[in-house]
């Protein structure tokens, strides 16, 4: 805006207009008086008399005076010429004196012997006054027949009655002139107009944002060039129209009555008017065309005194008809000239006009979309202006202007103070605001919008204020929602027990949960910006432990110990992974610090518990197995040394009790086995199963010989594993096997192994006694027995050793049966063994 | 039990009396309980082997062939027993056996570094147990051949 570009009006004040317009005046009355006396030269030349202008007059102001090109027409001209007021005498006089034809009857075929036919001859193509009678005008007017003289025109007036005429024609030559000189006016004014209304698209006004702004700037630098470009042609216009105008009335003021100023001279104007309109319309074309059209025309007047031109040339002789059409080409090249480049600039306009009409569609659909409105305020008369979307925005109908007042008291009440003071403040030096405010539809709906503006300044006075207007409330409800969002995660990060923080690739503390600060006993901004390793009694782990966040992604279950509030050392386990912001680019670590201070304390807890249990079952070794010994040993001394004083009951009474001597014994093996299979440390390698599983059935050899046991090993992998450990599963399980099927008549053992996923699956199946299903769960545990002790030997210990075994390589172990068919023992083995076991 | 003209082949360090008693009647079934000399402890055992205390007026030439040793032991215990047999001079060749109701592996490798030159468990049963005992015996006694003591 600022006003960078002129309207026409501005670049050609009325006052430049007239100055131009009288200036133009004088020059074309000195032109004209100069072409004036020249013209008259020309006439003196031949007829050394002004008269020869009356009778042209006076052709003109008879009905339909044509010159005639044969006898026949002649006598037409004669006769109408007749009845022309004051004419004293009309006749047509061959080149020889005869009469032709003539107003008085009388004279007709006769022959003219006087000084005037006679002086006549020989002074062809020339008329002539006669000056015998000083009341009247005898005028001798040449007939010219396909260019040839043929004869004269004799012709009478009353002088008085031709003043009259010579009059009648001024008058009407300034009419004509006033209306052609009205005419150019009109045209010029026209396309003076147009070109106005072209350029004054952009001095409309049009609030709209800053960027369009510029935009229109832009547009309004173009239009200013152009309008600068076009000016000189229009004054061009017009001062064609003044010298046309002025032309006219010099003609008609200064030439002699007897010039032709009505008949060929506005004929010849009307061509101008014609070339004029055919250059502008086709251009050089168009003149060149029109020249040659008018120029074949004169050509064939001159030869057969025929055509549109024939009695002008008649009149005043091709010499003069060149001369005319020069001028007729010049003019009708500088129109085409001028028409061109007017064309041009038009269609420049026609394109900026367009290019504007885009830009302003474009403008609205960005309103729209955006929401975005433009309004200005217009501080000289306090006008205001709203662009469509800032309409939309209030919900108001673009039929209502919108009043300032009224304006303001859109905003909700709280705001219309701010945006008041904001308004005028801008109003007084043109501080721009930008706020974010409430304010209440036309519909009584409560909205957030985005009120910018600023003020325009023009010599230190604000003039205007403009600027945007935005519905923000989508965006302030996603913001609302978007804040509880991250309320509700912060809510969640400042629960956890647990300390949690979030490191910078430098190792320092970004960010910190309520558990942090009781954990360190400091403040949340005592800890952000501090170093992370610091709060740890080993600093350097601690750093490397951040490093390999950040080099590997993520760390887990680091042990660390965190220097707590007090002194109070805390053990920690460090968990982290890195957070990444949504171009995946590293932002830090996030880390969360467990507290396992009271896990290490059941941890401990449970090691005094353990070394507990193993002195208890070191005793049990010990001191359990020495007093049965005693007793064993005793008996069976008491049987060795009396046994003969003894009779058989008293015997078999102590063999019951070696017998359950015996038993207690294995049971006490039992507990230790147990208990051993539970506590000593795994020492995990490679293990083949199928080895082992052939020196175990090395080893029950005489078991498998005795009951007749047919055994099929298939191929077993080898895993990672404590072979002493796997041993004894292997030995329980085929041990049980055996026992089982002992008794069948074709005792069959399978042993084989599935490969799963992430573990080996060993089964061991035999067709022996099985089980019910229904007792499942009581396999596995500690002395527990499906079968009575008479049918089959055992504690009851094995598979509890054997579950304890394979849980301790973090499998699993079940079994399957079908009672008097067989059953078959499972153990799954991890391919990767975790020795993180007590 | 001991005889006055011959010193002792075996030295019974055993607490228990049934186990020292079972122990005996096998050693005597074998004919060896004259060459048997049983102590009650650990201190006793130490006292008999450095000649020191009630034997102080026994010789070092006159150690035994072998040191049937039990390993819980009242007072000193048969782990530090074995310890100091194995720290001194005149005694750290002495053939030490551990015979204990023990089947513990800690026992069994603490005593193998303490030094101990077998480690026996003692069968809860009867027979083996004599059996075990009189094997001992006799190859310790007639079968194994001793360093010559300085």
């Amino acid at each position: 805006m600022n006003g960078t570009f002129l309207s026409i009006k501005d670049a050609l004040p009325r006052r430049l207009v007239l100055i131009f317009a009288l200036i133009t005046l004088s020059v074309v009355l000195g032109v004209g008086w100069v072409l004036y006396s020249y013209q008259k030269g020309l006439l003196y030349q031949h007829s050394r008399s002004t008269s020869e202008d009356l009778a042209y007059a006076l052709a003109s102001s008879s009905t339909s005076w044509v010159l005639a090109h044969d006898v026949v027409g002649l006598q037409e001209v004669i006769n109408s010429a007749s009845h022309v007021n004051d004419l004293v005498f009309a006749a047509v006089i061959t080149l020889d004196g005869n009469v032709l034809v003539s107003t008085r009857q009388s004279y007709n075929g006769k022959m003219l012997s006087d000084s005037v036919s006679r002086g006549l001859i020989g002074s062809a193509a020339k008329t002539q006054v006669l000056m015998d009678n000083p009341d009247l005008v005898d005028l001798a007017v040449p007939v010219l027949a396909k260019g040839k003289h043929i004869g004269w025109v004799r012709v009478e007036f009353q002088r008085d009655s031709i003043n009259q005429s010579l009059r009648r024609v001024r008058t009407l030559g300034l009419i004509m002139a006033g209306l052609m000189c009205l005419g150019l006016f009109l045209v010029g004014r026209t396309l003076a107009q147009r070109l106005m209304s072209l350029s004054s698209i952009s001095t409309a006004p049009s609030p709209v944002l800053e960027r369009v702004d510029e935009t229109q700037e832009e547009h309004g630098l173009l239009l200013s060039s152009l309008t600068h470009t076009i000016r000189p042609w229009l004054v061009w216009l017009e001062g064609i129209g003044i010298v046309g105008a002025s032309w006219l009335v010099g003609q008609a003021v200064f030439l002699d009555w007897f010039h032709d100023s009505v008949g060929a001279i506005a004929r010849g104007y009307w061509l101008y008017l014609l070339m004029s309109l055919g250059a502008i319309r086709f251009g050089y074309r168009g003149v060149v065309l029109l020249i040659l059209l008018v120029g074949t025309q004169a050509y064939i007047g001159a030869l057969e005194g025929k055509g549109f031109f024939a009695d002008d040339l008649a009149k005043t002789g091709l010499q003069n008809y060149a001369f005319y059409m020069v001028v007729l080409f010049v003019v009708g090249m500088l129109v085409a000239t001028f028409a061109d480049d007017l064309r041009h600039k038009l269609q420049e306009l026609m394109k900026l006009r367009n290019k504007e009409r885009f830009a302003a569609d474009l403008l609205s659909q960005m309103e729209r979309t955006a929401h975005v409105g433009g309004w200005e305020l217009d501080l000289r008369n306090m006008q205001l202006a709203w662009t469509p979307e800032v309409y939309r925005i209030h919900e108001e109908d673009p039929s209502h202007p919108p009043q300032l007042d009224k304006a303001i008291n859109y905003y909700a009440p709280e705001s219309r103070p701010i945006i008041q003071a904001a308004v005028e403040r801008a109003s007084q030096d043109g501080t721009p605001w930008d706020l974010e405010l409430q304010l209440i539809t036309a519909k009584n709906r409560r909205i957030w919008v985005r009120a910018q503006g600023k003020g325009t300044l023009q010599k230190g006075k604000v003039i205007r204020l403009n600027g945007a207007f935005q519905d923000i409330s989508e965006r302030k409800l996603f913001e609302q929602s978007l804040s509880r969002a991250a309320q509700y995660a912060r809510s969640l990060l400042e629960a956890s027990l647990d300390p949690m923080l979030t490191i910078s690739a430098e190792g320092l503390i970004t960010d910190v949960n309520h558990a942090t600060e009781i954990a360190t006993g400091l403040l949340r901004q005592q800890l952000i910006g501090s170093s992370f390793a610091e709060y740890f009694t080993d600093a350097e782990r601690a750093k490397q432990v951040y490093r390999e966040v950040f080099l590997n992604g993520k760390v887990v279950n680091s042990s660390l110990v965190l220097r707590g509030a007090n002194g109070r050392e805390i053990d920690v386990l460090y968990n982290a992974s890195l957070y990444r912001d949504a171009t995946q680019g590293v932002v830090g670590a996030f880390a969360i610090a467990r507290d396992v201070t009271e896990s290490k304390k059941v941890l401990k807890h449970l090691q005094q518990a353990n070394a507990d249990l193993e002195s208890f079952s070191y005793s049990i070794s010990h001191d359990l197995r020495t007093p049965l010994r005693a007793i064993d040993g005793f008996s069976r001394m008491l049987l060795e040394d009396y046994g003969a004083q003894l009779d058989d009951e008293g015997r078999r009474l102590l063999s019951v009790v070696r017998t359950n001597t015996d038993r207690m014994g294995r049971l006490i093996d039992d507990i230790l086995h147990f208990s051993r299979a539970g506590r000593t440390a795994m020492n995990v390698n490679n293990v083949d199963m199928r080895d082992l599983v052939e020196v175990i059935l090395e080893e029950l050899q005489s078991d498998i010989e005795l009951h007749a046991v047919k055994i099929d090993v298939a191929a077993l992998p080898v895993i990672q594993g404590d072979r002493s450990l796997l041993h004894q599963v292997l030995t329980n399980l085929l041990s049980n096997a055996i026992k089982f099927s002992g008794k069948r008549a074709e005792p069959k053992i399978q042993v084989g192994c599935t490969q799963e996923f992430e573990q080996n699956v060993f089964f061991v199946r035999d067709n022996g006694v099985g089980f019910n299903m229904k007792y499942v769960d009581k396999l596995f545990g500690v002395f527990q027995r499906l079968h009575g002790i008479n049918e089959f030997d055992g504690t009851g210990i094995g598979l509890a050793i054997a579950k304890r075994i394979v849980n301790r390589h973090g499998g699993r172990i079940w079994a399957e049966a079908v009672l008097e068919e067989g059953a078959t023992f499972y153990f799954a083995i991890p391919k990767i063994i975790r020795t993180e076991m007590l | 039990m001991n005889t006055l003209n011959r010193a002792p082949e075996v030295l019974l360090v055993e607490d228990n009396p049934t186990d020292a008693e079972m122990a005996l009647r096998a050693f005597k079934k074998h004919k060896l309980a004259n060459n048997v000399f049983w102590v009650k402890d650990g201190e006793e055992a130490l006292d008999y082997l450095f000649c020191r205390g009630l034997y102080a007026d026994r010789s070092f030439l006159d150690h035994p062939r072998v040191v049937l040793l039990d390993l819980r032991l009242p007072k000193v215990d048969g782990m530090e027993v074995l310890k100091a047999i194995r720290e001194n001079e005149r005694t750290k060749m002495l053939p030490v056996v551990v015979l204990t109701s023990s089947k513990e592996d800690r026992d069994v490798v603490e005593s193998y570094q303490l030094g101990a030159n077998s480690f026996i468990s003692k069968p809860v049963e009867f027979d083996a147990f004599m059996e075990t005992v009189a094997h001992l015996g006799m190859y310790w006694v007639f079968l194994n051949h001793p360093p010559t003591f300085a």
